[in-house]
């Protein structure tokens, strides 16, 4: 009998124990006296622990504990891009590639505490463009995310997620091939990509929580995972910006925009992807009013089983050596004026 | 008295006549507003793709008109692919056709140049540029004949 209460309450003990949900618990705070940052994207750490990304009013800057320093200017100069549309790592450390026109990618050096350009290689896109999203290097290639219009008619378009450059801008291949409607032809859809693991990379788009596992060596598919998502995921419908079932003839630019961001925030958009310590991780929001603003999902990234769900109103920029970097209270693109210029970085407590 | 009256009827009809040949010219002249002008076209230096400098003049054709496509790398994408569809149009129709682009970075402009093959493009330097040609916008196609623009043409994303 004596035995069955000790078995009851070791079974209740490890219940309990099991049942705690890993929390963020915030390890340092960067708060800087500075105007109000008006738009984040395309952020990543560094080596040196610090955040490089876009900051609207600052361009490309830099955020250390002592502030945010802009590193690349906007102009015609060497050192200098015309119009930041695409920011990311090219190479094991901290030299950024720049897509600053239609088809140019800009390297930029790390010097000291800045950087500076040498190279630049323009790939060759048709009068469609490719509506570049996001990009990675990695095997001597480029793997941009976006839509790309192979061949269009008036019933529709067939396009690729992925088109893959060669240092020389020479188009290679591309990938993950869909229909679109000639009313989607123009698609805005984000994809996600990272570079996961040696020799393999991970492509997500912003709609849809599945993986698509992608070789870089043989620019081949190896294998698509359907995420697990808790219950509070609002799918992002995938007719999303076709705009033109919502405009009316006459709207205007500013009208469109604000109401693709409205459409936007009121879905589980997948914000990012990232990659630390053997854990494929993304922010959504959540949509849901009982809950915070967005959830960051932390995965195994060898099972793709969801190891940590965790609930935060900050914006995450970045992950590192399991810390989270976020920008407090959220983007101030999508989530309204942000007056005070904060950085919380967590830890996961379990 | 008459005389003053007949001096302001000589002024009235000098006026009207003014008037009506400022507005023919102005409105009716029946000619193309031009989007810009080459001046002193002989001392103009290009650079080829390795950094040689050329004589501009030298690339213009002798006996017959020469299209030339101003741009700088940084102009609409659409206009770029638009001028170099018409550069290469031209070629095709046997006519002497070149695009300058407005750089101080070669190398950067041969890459650039390797996703247009089908044409031929030359760098002009920003001091050149400025010094020596003038155009509301750019990119723009420059109609040149017996080393004297005539006719000249921005190249904009309507039809």
């Amino acid at each position: 009998m004596k035995s069955i209460y000790i078995t009851v309450i070791f079974l209740l003990l490890a219940m309990s124990l099991s049942s705690q949900e890993a929390r963020l618990e915030r390890v340092d705070q960067w708060k800087f006296d500075h105007d109000p940052i008006v738009f984040i994207s395309d952020t990543f750490i560094s080596k040196n622990n610090t955040i490089i990304g876009y900051f609207r009013d600052e361009n490309i800057a830099e955020v250390t504990p002592k502030g945010i320093k802009q590193v690349i200017g906007i102009g015609e100069g060497p050192d200098q891009v015309i119009f930041p549309c695409l920011i990311f790592r090219y190479g094991d450390g901290d030299d950024i590639a720049v897509s600053d026109l239609a088809n140019r990618i800009k390297i930029f050096y790390r010097k000291d505490r800045g950087f500076t350009s040498k190279k630049s290689f323009w790939y060759k896109v048709d009068s469609f463009a490719l509506v570049a999203r996001e990009c990675v290097f990695s095997d001597n290639k480029f793997f941009i995310t976006g839509t790309n219009i192979i061949s269009q008619n008036k019933i529709g378009s067939k396009v690729a997620l992925i088109t893959i450059f060669n240092e020389k801008g020479k188009q290679l291949k591309v990938l993950l091939e869909k229909k679109l409607s000639a009313q989607q032809r123009y698609d805005l859809m984000y994809y996600h990509i990272i570079n996961l693991k040696k020799g393999l990379l991970a492509f997500i788009p912003e709609n849809e929580p599945t993986v698509t596992l992608i070789s870089p060596k043989s620019m081949e598919v190896v294998k698509q995972v359907p995420l697990t998502i808790p219950s509070f995921y609002k799918k992002m419908p995938g007719d999303f910006y076709t705009i033109k079932k919502k405009i009316k003839p006459g709207d205007s630019g500013a009208f469109i925009l604000q109401m693709l961001e409205t459409f936007r925030t009121g879905y589980s958009r997948i914000n990012n992807l990232n990659f630390d310590q053997n854990w494929l991780i993304l922010q959504m929001r959540t949509c849901d009013k009982k809950l915070k603003r967005y959830a960051i999902l932390v995965y195994n990234a060898d099972t793709f089983k969801l190891e940590h769900t965790l609930y935060t109103d900050d914006y995450l920029v970045g992950v590192k050596d399991g810390k989270f970097y976020c920008f407090a209270n959220g983007n101030p693109g999508w989530d309204g004026e942000i007056d005070d210029v904060v950085f919380n970085i967590y830890q996961l407590k379990k | 008295m008459k005389k003053k009256e007949t001096i302001i009827n000589i002024a009235i009809v000098i006026v009207v006549i003014l008037i009506i040949v400022i507005v023919k010219v102005k409105f009716f002249s029946g000619g193309n507003p031009q989007a810009g002008y080459i001046q002193d076209m002989e001392k103009m230096t290009v650079l080829d793709l390795k950094g040689n400098a050329v004589k501009f003049t030298s690339l213009l054709s002798g006996d017959d008109e020469t299209f030339v496509l101003i741009l700088t790398v940084y102009d609409c994408h659409t206009c770029i692919l638009k001028g170099h569809e018409q550069l290469k149009s031209l070629k095709k129709e046997g006519k002497q056709a070149i695009g300058l682009v407005v750089s101080d970075d070669v190398p950067d402009i041969a890459l650039w140049a390797q996703n247009y093959e089908s044409a031929a493009f030359y760098v002009i330097k920003k001091v050149d540029f400025y010094t020596h040609i003038r155009a509301q916008q750019l990119p723009v196609m420059f109609t040149i004949e017996d080393k004297k623009v005539t006719g000249s043409k921005a190249i904009t994303t309507e039809p």
